[in-house]
């Protein structure tokens, strides 16, 4: 004798996709309001875009030969 | 009086043929063969992409500036070479295909003296069934693309923000792409937009990748100082997924994209399925393709082009593993061991191996990154080879004199994670060099005090400067040879 067939479930919640990884998983450090802040403080920035400038110009200048 | 013919008229290929000209008197001639009008500065796609650029702000016509110049401009698509002629020549020649509207379906063969090929990549959509525009999914390697991803990316603000809920998916759509950092750089323009409309509580944003670990970017990832430690790619780039909500899937191949749902499988051998309203996912690269034949018309595309379809060039192809990879496998001056008349420079030249890490899933499938060689690479050794092809004409020596080794150069990437003049930021890193020298900078393989990475509004002005810099240059304007590759 064969099983009647099982009702038929309402859809399942679908499983998280293998592989998935939450932000809220990872340990690396999240920065402080604070330095969120700081990233888009003008007079920082201005001198953040000074620092940068030189640091890519001699990178730059050390791949010209 | 000598030719030059220069095929691809991108980063590379640009770059060659102005030098050349510069450094060539007029007698000799500098042809580039490319089958688009316009010249695309491609980083900046990821703006157009968004809809914060038109396709107009990234692009301009070559013909009035090779005009202006005094380089020959055929716009037309390479197929074949012949660099050792045929019966009726002994020079060599390629043939080439003109898709310029006044010409489209000419085919011609177009004599040289010395080649270059920057045909940069084939865009592998194929590669993965319903990958792409015409598939299932969106890109923004080209201008045209990235168009079309804004006004999809713009609809999906639209149904957010009649209450509908939406995911996003942004990554790589197989499981050998490179060009990990424009995934990552459109991921957080996109979460920056969301957030900008008000909208990022109802949207789910995932970055899908072949890479191993976050941050590895296809050149196995960066270590630098900061703050007066060392720390890793890794540990900076998941800072950033965790400060902005993104969800991610590593060490992915994609196997095929259908309507609003993608199959894929992981390197531990898991297979399933992901549901997305959005996903935009950049193709595998492949070198164009080209043929060759030698004098007796017997074709020789095999041993002139990898099997990817990239020109082999002075690399050390032969296969070793991890272990015994050395910079000094990387090539350095770009010429066919087989022409020495002949070079591939940009992406079009075959690389001897990965940077990261090559890995497998259990039934084969190869899931890691491709090594990517991005814009300042490309344009140090368009730069190195139109040297080198000077001087062989001058002095006409055989010797390519000029070396670029992305062993022994830097790369500078700005990853933009936003725009906005005082509210966008960009990641800056800097890398050098790009391929690994463990016997240069033991530990490591790449110096600590030139490999760094920040986080800030004044990337994003950085990225903005180098924008308008390198239109700037690539348009021929005054003092364009001053603003380095
Ligand atoms: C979305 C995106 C964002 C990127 N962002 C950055 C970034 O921020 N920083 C960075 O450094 N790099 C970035 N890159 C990488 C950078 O764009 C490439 O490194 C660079 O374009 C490679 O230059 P290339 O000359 O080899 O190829 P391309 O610039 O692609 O040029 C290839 C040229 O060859 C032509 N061509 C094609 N087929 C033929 C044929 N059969 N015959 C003749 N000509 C042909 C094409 O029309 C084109 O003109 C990005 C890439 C993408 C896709």
């Amino acid at each position: 004798m064969t099983a009647a067939p099982a009702p038929q479930a309402a859809e399942e919640p679908r499983a998280t996709p293998a592989g998935l990884l939450e932000p809220s998983a990872f340990e690396a450090p999240v920065p402080t309001e604070r330095t969120v802040r700081l990233r888009t403080n003008l007079p920082l920035q201005a001198w953040r875009f000074a620092a940068v400038g030189i640091r890519m110009t001699r990178m730059i200048l050390r791949s010209h030969g | 009086m000598a030719r030059v013919v220069v095929l691809g008229a991108g980063i590379s290929g640009h770059t060659a043929a102005l030098h050349l000209r510069r450094l060539l008197d007029p007698r000799h001639e500098v042809v580039v063969v490319s089958p688009n009008s316009q010249w695309n500065w491609i980083p900046s796609n990821i703006w157009v992409g968004v809809g914060w650029m038109k396709a107009q702000q990234v692009t301009f016509p070559l013909r009035p500036v090779y005009d202006k110049h005094g380089i020959d401009f055929r716009q037309a698509k390479a197929v074949a070479l012949h660099p050792e002629g045929d019966a009726t020549t002994v020079k060599g020649f390629v043939d080439v295909v003109y898709t310029d509207p006044a010409r489209s379906g000419e085919v011609q063969g177009i004599e040289y003296d010395f080649l270059v090929n920057a045909t940069g990549p084939k865009l592998n959509f194929g590669a993965t069934p319903g990958l792409g525009p015409d598939g299932h999914s969106l890109s923004v390697c080209t201008y045209g693309h990235a168009e079309q991803a804004a006004a999809a990316l713009a609809e999906v603000i639209r149904k957010l923000k009649a209450g509908q809920r939406q995911t996003l998916v942004i990554g790589v759509g197989h499981g050998t792409c490179t060009c990990e950092g424009a995934a990552f750089e459109y991921t957080f323009n996109v979460e920056h937009e969301l957030r900008a409309a008000g909208v990022r509580d109802r949207a789910e944003v995932i970055y899908l990748t072949n890479e191993y670990e976050l941050g590895d970017f296809g050149v196995g990832g960066l270590t630098f100082k900061q703050s007066g430690f060392v720390t890793s790619s890794k540990l900076w780039t998941e800072s950033l997924f965790k400060e902005r909500g993104v969800k991610s899937i590593v060490r992915a191949h994609v196997q095929k994209v259908e309507e609003g749902r993608l199959s894929y499988e992981t390197l531990d051998g898991v297979e399933d399925t992901l549901d997305f309203d959005f996903a935009m996912l950049l193709p595998p690269f492949r070198g164009q393709d080209l043929q060759a034949f030698d004098r007796e018309g017997a074709d020789i595309t095999a041993e002139v082009f990898a099997p990817n379809g990239f020109l082999k060039v002075d690399a050390d192809y032969t296969p070793k593993p991890v272990e015994e990879w050395k910079a000094s496998d990387w090539p350095s001056t770009y010429v066919s061991p087989r022409y020495p008349n002949v070079f591939g420079v940009g992406i079009a030249f075959a690389p001897p191996h990965p940077i990261s890490t090559p890995r497998k899933a259990p039934n084969g499938t190869v899931i890691s990154p491709a090594p990517p060689r991005t814009g300042m690479p490309s344009g140090l050794m368009g730069r190195a080879v139109a040297q080198s092809i000077a001087d062989m004409i001058k002095t006409g020596s055989s010797v390519p004199t000029h070396h670029a080794s992305m062993a022994e150069m830097g790369a500078a990437c700005v990853a933009s994670a936003g725009a906005g003049f005082t509210t966008g930021t960009a990641a800056s890193m800097t890398m050098y060099p790009v391929v690994p020298d463990y016997d240069r900078f033991p530990g490591y393989g790449r110096s600590l005090t030139e490999t760094t990475g920040e986080i800030g509004l004044a990337g994003h002005w950085m990225k903005h400067l180098l924008h308008h810099m390198f239109i700037y240059k690539a348009k021929g304007r005054p003092g364009w040879s001053m603003i380095p590759e």
